[in-house]
Parts: C-alpha cells; sequence; structure tokens
C-alpha cells in the first residue's frame, strides 16, 4: 500500500488475475446469517409456491406420477371453493410445461370433463408463455411470437368446451382472463368475459388480480381504467376479505424506474396508508384464506422499501421458506431479489436498535 | 497545337499498335528460318523446329486477331431491330431533328434495343483511323422510363460525341480506346474461353504475347483517358444546352432507376418460369415492364432508389467519369430557367407502332436461355413460379419425411406419419429455429414451438399439391412478384382450420386429408 492509497482509504493494487474484480473492500457487501433472525436458508426456499400448498403438491406429485385421476379428483374436491380451484388448476397446468402426456390422456379419456378443459386452456397459456418467453416484447423473436400466438389460440376453445360443461363454474372465464390479455382482446371483449366472471362470482380475488394486469397503460388500459378498477374492485370490500392485494399489486408496478423517484414514491403518505390498511386487512384475515402467503410476500417487499423495515422482517418471518409469487416473479432473478430484500429488511431492524415485532 | 500533338500521338500508338504485331512475327519468322537452316544440319534439332513453328502459329493467330478485330458493331451482335423511316416516321424525324440542333449528320441507321443504354458510332476502318457510316442504337428501356426531354438529353449526348468541332479529335481518342480494348479482349480469347475451349488447351507462348497486348492496351487508355472523359462532360453540356439542365440531370439519374428496375424486373417477374421453360408472351415481354413501371406500389420503391442513389466506385479506366460527377457538374452550370419535365409521359410516344417494336424487341431481353421456351400468360406463368415456390418452401419437412420413409412421399406420406402417431418424431428432425435453440427448451415447450416453424412448411407443400391439382392458382401482379393467391374461400378456411387440426394438442389429419385429397384425388 503507497502512503497516497493510505490516504485515499483504498488498498493497494491487486494483481489482476481473477477474470472478475474484486469487491470494493470499502463497503463489503452486508450478509446476514439466516439462522439467527429465525430464518430459513438459501437452499430451503420453493421458489414454486408463495406458502404452504400441500393439496397442490400431492396434485402436482400425482400428476408427475402420471396419475392425473387424483388430480382430478382433488380438483373436484375443491368443490365451489373457485378460489381454491383457480389456484390448483394453476398448479396442475403448469407441469405440462415439463410433460403433458398425462394432459392428452385425461382430455382423450374424458372429453366431458369440464375441469381437464379448464387445467388444458392453463397448460396452453403457460406452454405459449414459455415460448414467448417473458423478455420484453422487442426482443421477442417472429418465430417466438407466431409460436406463442398459435399455442395461445388454441386455448378459448377450452375455456369454452368448459364453460358449456360446467355453466356454474366461474374457472374457465377466470383462465379466459389471462388468456384473453394474452391474445390481445379488445377492451370490449374484456368486459364481456369480465361480466361472465363476477356473474359468477363476484368476491373472487384471484380474478380481480388478474383482471387489474389487463387494465395496466403498459397492457391494454390506461392510468385512469387502471385505478378505477382498483377503486370498484376494492370499494366496500370487508376487513379479511384481503382485496387490498389488489392495491398492493398496483402500488407494486406502479414503481418508478430511476433510484431517486422510487425513493419519493415509498415515501408518499397515501402509499404508506394503503401498507397500514393492507397490514390490518391482512392480521384479522383468516389463516388459511388462499391470498395470504401472497399478501404477505408483497407487504413484506414494499415495507422493506419504504423503510419499515421492523414490519417488514415480521412479515418475511411469518413467510418462511417460500417467494413463489409477485413480487419477486417480476425480477430477472426471483430468488435473489427476495433474498437481498429479505437481508436488508433484517438490518434495517438490527440497525433501529432491534424493536420488538409487532 | 498541343491537341494536334495529342492527337498524333493517339495515331502513333495505333500504328504502333501494327508495328508491334507485325514485328512479333517478322522475329519469329526470322527466328523460324534459323531453326531450319540449323536443322538441316544436324537432325537432332527437329523437335526445336516443331516449337519453333508452333509458337509461330500462335502468335501469328492472337496478332491478326488484334489487327482485324474492330469495333463494327455487327446487326447481328445487336439485341434489338433496325428500324427504317418508314416503320418509325416520328422517331427519325425527331432524332434528325436533334442532330440538326447538335450540328451533326443524321444516323443512317437506328437501332431499337434491349439494353438500359443509348450509342452512336460510325462503323469505322484501320482501327477507327476512317470514320465509316453513322449508326444510332436506342434502348427501349430508356424509351419505356424517360420523359421525352430526357430522353432528348440523351439522344442530344450521343450526337454530341461527334458534333462539336473542337471534339473531332476526341473521337479519335474514343475510337482508338475501343478498338485497343476489343483488340485486348481479341487477344484474350474470349470467344474462345466463353465457347469452352480453352480450357485444357493449352497454347504454349500465349500469356507471353497476351501481356504484351495488355500492357500496350492499357498504355492507350491511360493516355487517352482524360481525353476521353473531357469529352463525356462536353458531350454532356451538348445535352443540357438542347434539353435543358434539369432534364439534362435527371435523365442521368434516372439512368440507374431505369436500369435497376429492368433488373428487378427480369429477376421477379420476365425469367422466373425460365427454369421450366415458361416465358412471358413476346409483346407482354416490354409491355409487362412498362406496366411494372407504372403500378404505383413500384413508383414509390422506385422513388425510393431514385433518393438513395451511391455514388460509383471508382474505376480506373472506366469509359466514362462517375455518374455523380457528371450529375454535379450539369448542375453547377448556370440556371437555364428552364423546369424539369414532369408531365408523366414517356419517350415511348414518339414511336408510331410501339406494340410492333415491342414484340420484336422483347424476346431479346431474355437472351438464349429462353430458347425453346414456351410462352404463357402472365398468370400462367406465376402460378408454375408460386407453386414451384411454395413446394420449395416445405423441403426441410419434405426431407425429414424422405429420410423417415426412405424415399420422397407426398403431403399424404406426412399425413400417414401423422395418424401413426409419429408427428413427435418429424418435430424433433426438424431444424430448429435459431430463437428455439437458444432458448434452450424442451419437452412441450419445444414441441409446440417445432409445430409453429412446420405449420407454414405444410400450408405451402398443401398449396403446392392443391396448385398441382389444379384447386389454386396465382393471379399476376405488378405490386407484388409472388402474385396473389386465388382460392375459394371456402377451400381457404378447410386449409386453415385443417392446419390448426394437424398441430393441435391432440394431433388430427383427417381434415387435412378431407382438404387436400377429397373423393377421387390420390395421394
Amino acid at each position: 500500500m503507497t502512503a497516497f492509497d493510505r490516504l485515499r482509504g483504498r488498498p493497494g493494487k491487486q494483481p489482476a488475475f481473477g477474470i472478475v474484480g474484486t469487491p470494493d473492500p470499502v463497503e463489503p457487501p452486508r450478509k446476514i446469517e439466516p439462522a439467527q433472525y429465525g430464518l430459513p436458508p438459501r437452499n430451503d426456499i420453493r421458489t414454486d409456491v408463495e406458502g404452504p400448498d400441500p393439496t397442490g403438491d400431492a396434485a402436482v406429485a400425482a400428476i408427475q406420477r402420471g396419475d392425473w385421476r387424483s388430480a382430478s379428483e382433488m380438483l373436484a374436491g375443491s368443490g365451489a371453493d373457485w378460489e381454491r380451484r383457480t389456484r390448483l388448476v394453476g398448479r396442475v397446468g403448469g407441469v405440462a410445461k415439463r410433460d403433458d402426456a398425462w394432459l392428452t390422456e385425461w382430455l382423450a379419456t374424458e372429453p366431458d370433463d369440464s375441469v381437464a378443459h379448464t387445467v388444458a386452456a392453463n397448460a396452453l397459456t403457460a406452454i405459449a408463455w414459455a415460448i414467448r418467453t417473458s423478455a420484453p416484447s422487442q426482443n421477442v423473436s417472429d418465430e417466438q411470437w407466431r409460436g406463442f400466438f398459435r399455442v395461445m389460440r388454441q386455448a378459448p376453445e377450452h375455456c369454452r368446451r368448459a364453460a358449456a360443461l360446467a355453466p356454474s363454474d366461474p374457472t374457465p372465464w377466470i383462465e379466459l382472463l389471462v388468456i384473453a390479455r394474452g391474445l390481445q382482446y379488445e377492451q370490449d371483449q374484456f368486459r364481456t368475459v369480465w361480466r361472465e366472471v363476477v356473474s359468477r362470482a363476484p368476491d373472487h380475488l384471484g380474478a380481480h388480480l388478474f383482471a387489474r394486469i389487463y387494465w395496466q397503460p403498459e397492457w391494454f388500459g390506461s392510468t385512469e381504467l387502471h385505478d378505477a378498477f382498483i377503486e370498484d374492485a376494492t370499494r366496500d370490500r370487508p376487513m379479511g376479505s384481503l382485496f387490498t392485494l389488489v392495491r398492493l399489486c398496483g402500488v407494486h408496478d406502479g414503481e418508478p424506474r430511476s433510484e431517486a423517484e422510487r425513493r419519493a414514491y415509498y415515501r408518499e403518505a397515501a402509499l404508506n396508508l394503503v401498507l397500514d390498511e393492507a397490514t390490518a386487512d391482512l392480521a384479522v384475515a383468516p389463516p388459511d384464506h388462499p391470498y395470504a402467503a401472497t399478501q404477505r410476500q408483497m407487504l413484506a417487499f414494499l415495507l422493506t422499501n419504504a423503510g419499515r423495515h421492523t414490519e417488514a422482517y415480521a412479515q418475511f418471518k411469518a413467510i418462511g421458506a417460500y417467494c413463489g409469487s409477485s413480487p419477486w416473479w417480476s425480477y430477472a432473478d426471483p430468488l435473489g431479489t427476495f433474498l437481498s430484500t429479505r437481508a436488508a429488511a433484517v438490518m434495517g431492524w438490527a440497525d433501529a436498535g432491534r424493536p420488538t415485532l409487532p | 497545337m498541343r491537341r494536334i500533338v495529342h492527337a498524333a500521338h493517339v495515331i502513333v500508338l495505333l500504328l504502333g499498335f501494327y508495328v508491334l504485331c507485325i514485328g512479333l512475327l517478322a522475329a519469329l519468322v526470322a527466328a523460324d528460318v534459323f531453326v531450319t537452316r540449323q536443322a538441316a544440319a544436324s537432325a537432332a534439332l527437329d523437335r526445336e523446329v516443331v516449337i519453333a513453328y508452333v509458337l509461330t502459329a500462335v502468335v501469328a493467330y492472337i496478332a491478326v486477331r488484334g489487327i482485324f478485330v474492330s469495333i463494327r458493331v455487327r446487326d447481328r451482335n445487336l439485341r434489338g431491330i433496325a428500324v427504317s423511316e418508314r416503320d418509325e416516321p416520328a422517331l427519325w424525324r425527331h432524332v434528325e431533328f436533334l442532330a440538326r440542333e447538335v450540328g451533326t449528320r443524321p444516323p443512317k441507321r437506328i437501332y431499337l434495343v434491349a439494353d438500359v443504354n443509348a450509342s452512336v458510332w460510325d462503323n469505322a476502318h484501320l482501327l477507327g483511323l476512317i470514320p465509316g457510316q453513322r449508326r444510332m442504337k436506342l434502348g427501349l428501356p430508356l424509351l419505356a422510363g424517360l420523359t421525352p426531354a430526357q430522353f432528348d438529353a440523351v439522344v442530344s449526348h450521343e450526337l454530341g460525341h461527334f458534333g462539336n468541332r473542337d471534339l473531332r479529335f476526341g473521337a479519335l481518342d474514343h475510337r482508338a480506346a475501343a478498338n485497343v480494348a476489343s483488340a485486348m479482349s481479341a487477344a484474350r480469347g474470349r470467344r474462345l474461353a466463353k465457347a469452352g475451349l480453352r480450357r485444357g488447351l493449352w497454347i504454349p507462348g500465349h500469356n507471353t504475347v497476351e501481356a504484351m497486348f495488355d500492357l500496350y492496351g492499357r498504355h492507350v487508355l491511360a493516355v487517352t483517358q482524360a481525353a476521353r472523359r473531357r469529352q463525356e462532360y462536353a458531350a454532356d453540356r451538348v445535352a443540357a444546352d438542347i434539353a435543358g439542365h434539369a432534364n439534362a440531370a435527371s435523365a442521368l439519374r434516372e439512368l440507374r432507376v431505369i436500369a435497376t428496375a429492368l433488373d428487378f424486373y427480369l429477376d421477379k417477374y420476365a425469367t422466373v418460369g425460365l427454369d421450366r421453360k415458361l416465358v412471358p408472351m413476346p409483346a407482354e415481354l416490354f409491355g409487362g415492364f412498362a406496366a411494372m413501371l407504372a403500378e404505383p406500389e413500384r413508383r414509390k420503391q422506385l422513388d425510393d432508389v431514385r433518393r438513395n442513389q451511391v455514388a460509383d466506385p471508382p474505376a480506373a479506366f472506366a469509359s466514362h467519369p462517375p455518374m455523380h460527377e457528371r450529375i454535379a457538374a450539369i448542375e453547377a452550370l448556370p440556371p437555364d430557367g428552364r423546369p424539369a419535365d414532369t408531365s408523366g409521359a414517356r419517350a415511348m410516344t414518339l414511336l408510331a407502332n410501339p406494340s410492333a417494336v415491342m414484340t420484336a424487341v422483347g424476346p431479346k431481353l431474355l437472351g438464349s436461355d429462353a430458347a425453346g421456351a414456351q410462352a404463357v400468360d402472365w398468370d400462367t406463368l406465376v402460378t408454375a413460379a408460386s407453386a414451384a415456390r411454395a413446394a420449395r418452401r416445405s423441403d426441410p419437412l419434405r426431407l425429414v419425411l424422405a429420410g423417415m420413409y426412405g424415399k420422397p412421399v407426398s403431403l399424404g406420406g406426412l399425413l400417414d406419419a401423422i395418424d401413426a402417431g409419429r408427428l413427435d418424431e418429424i418435430l424433433e428432425e426438424l431444424p430448429a429455429s435459431d430463437g428455439a435453440s437458444a432458448a434452450r427448451i424442451t419437452g412441450p415447450v419445444a414441441r409446440e414451438a417445432a409445430k409453429t416453424s412446420m405449420t407454414p412448411m405444410v400450408r405451402s407443400w398443401a398449396l403446392a399439391e392443391l396448385a398441382s391439382q389444379g384447386r389454386v392458382r396465382w393471379r399476376h401482379s405488378w405490386a407484388d412478384s409472388g402474385g396473389v393467391l386465388d382460392i375459394d374461400a371456402e377451400l381457404s378456411a378447410g386449409l386453415s382450420a385443417a392446419l390448426r387440426a394437424l398441430v393441435a394438442l391432440r394431433p388430427d389429419a383427417r381434415a387435412m386429408r378431407r382438404v387436400v385429397y377429397p373423393a377421387g384425388v390420390a395421394a
């Protein structure tokens, strides 16, 4: 180390051997030891689900054994709990990206099973998005777009079949909500689908979460339509229904890109009021609410960014070893984002003198 | 004075060419005589005698070709027809008028040809030292693409080479260069090479003689270069004076545009059926070119070509200065107040009998490749070409199927394979698209991506099959060289539905079989 380096507080030159530089020793990255804070380590964290889902796990395991009949029974077992059925359809349909022989067999064996068609619609949507990839649209090749549309265009037919076979079931219509966004439905076309959904399941939170995305200005709505949708969705909802999640998702998607703007955004009183309300909503929601885990993930993320580290840490503790949902899915490295956000929350809490958790 | 010295220099160079040839021959004959005498004394020299004689014969052949080759343009070398005053009185009168304006004698003969060019020449004798009968050829593509004023500029430029008294010596340079250039190429044996005789036939000493001709020729070209370029600028000046600056400049610009359009036309329209020995009707060959130029869509494209002209690459011995420099020179002239001709009229209106001329010259556009070809209407031509293109588009898929069956199969073979549950096998064999291989996708995602790449191939294959059954055709279009698919609405809907079923989650070939092979059509 030269005297000059010492003055600048920098170490002497390192022999330049590595292909990557050494980290700046002035500001070592802060790391936490998760176990010391009652948090699960990286390797234990599941990225496929946002919280415990024993039924979903069992259905996926059955499907992977080729036992679609058991999965079909579990789906039927969800009865008129459309919220749970929608989530189960998503778990089962997602398997088709890796293997879909079971699905063709199911459809061939029971061509009049409405659930099979709903799952097929979900599976086609998943495959279509896997072909398209989640890259920004300008980076998607013509061939990928063609594949996306060709596969996606096959999905509505399955929704229609399912809806015809089970007229009271909203889940085929909810699948169509997602498909409509992929197939770039006109607003009136989309509203038609939406009316079919709310006439069957007006309180379906999942449906509202899907529909909100369509109304974003980046998709096929506008800031005004998007905000109006959130107001309509959340109006007169009882505490514990977790409809505040619709608003949380809007807050997350509305994050400005630049760091300075982001800081200001999270300091806004209105935003913090939304976080208060959502925290209270979650506190009185039944613990087995199908969206409790997602609400927690969303809150953990937003509270950390808002500098409310103690509350965020409490949410991370309650989350445990799961990070398979929004907001993490919107990042190139969901698990990495989850871990760094969690570390920031914990360190913020530690820096604040380790106050008692709420 | 300097001009006379230069002219003398050129004449000496031309005469020197003869001296070179004759001197070479004389030296060789002397050597022959010497060797023959020696051989009489010693029988061991027989081989050398033979070599010397052969060498002499070769040099004699090349030198004689070089001397007697002329820049005479023979009728049979022209890609066109001669038109008499009786055939085309208006054109003749117009050319004679322009000749008077320029101040030179009009040509004795006018040819209308298939080239994007116009020229005037005197059928000169003795390496261009003695002028002969004056002739003019006019490219029909120019008449189709230039306005009357632009056409006047082109003709005036050509006549301008002879018109100006000051340019008389310049004409000598021009002839000298043309002569030496053709002597050079004759010495190189272009025609022999073309006929395929040069290959494998090694003539001793040929290269040396050729190199000598080349060296001499390059010297002549270099000496005459400056004068020839000056002459082109002067001829452009004549054109600008007669047709107006704006028209002269735009005519030069237009030449490249017409050449581009004609190349495109020949490539995309006139010759698309050549590999199946199908050509357009003789009257349509030029008629089509004119029609394509009139198509609004093509006019827009040609506007782009006109706007985006690039400068010529520099060429050491090009006969003309670079086009952009010639245009700049005309535009640098003081304004003459004469506007550009924007009437939209074409010089073709000078012709009394355009359809007869177009019918006679049209086939010359295609040359010998079209010999024995059948003349058909445009719709037939585009149907044959587009059906062949559709078939080619499905080649990767046909190859996979041929590999599976061990022989090429029809579309029915693909449908059979899908019925037999072998679609996944086919999809795996199909070359992956760049995107798919880059994304490293597997399983159902890869399979569905491959189906997407396969779909247009199956469609093309089906269209080729339907075309061969006469159930679809393509309608000719000047806006789209591939033609417009003419397919019955019901058949089109049926084909799309059949395609979707073929690549659905559960592939089903039945609909495609019904569409392509209805009752009575064999697979």
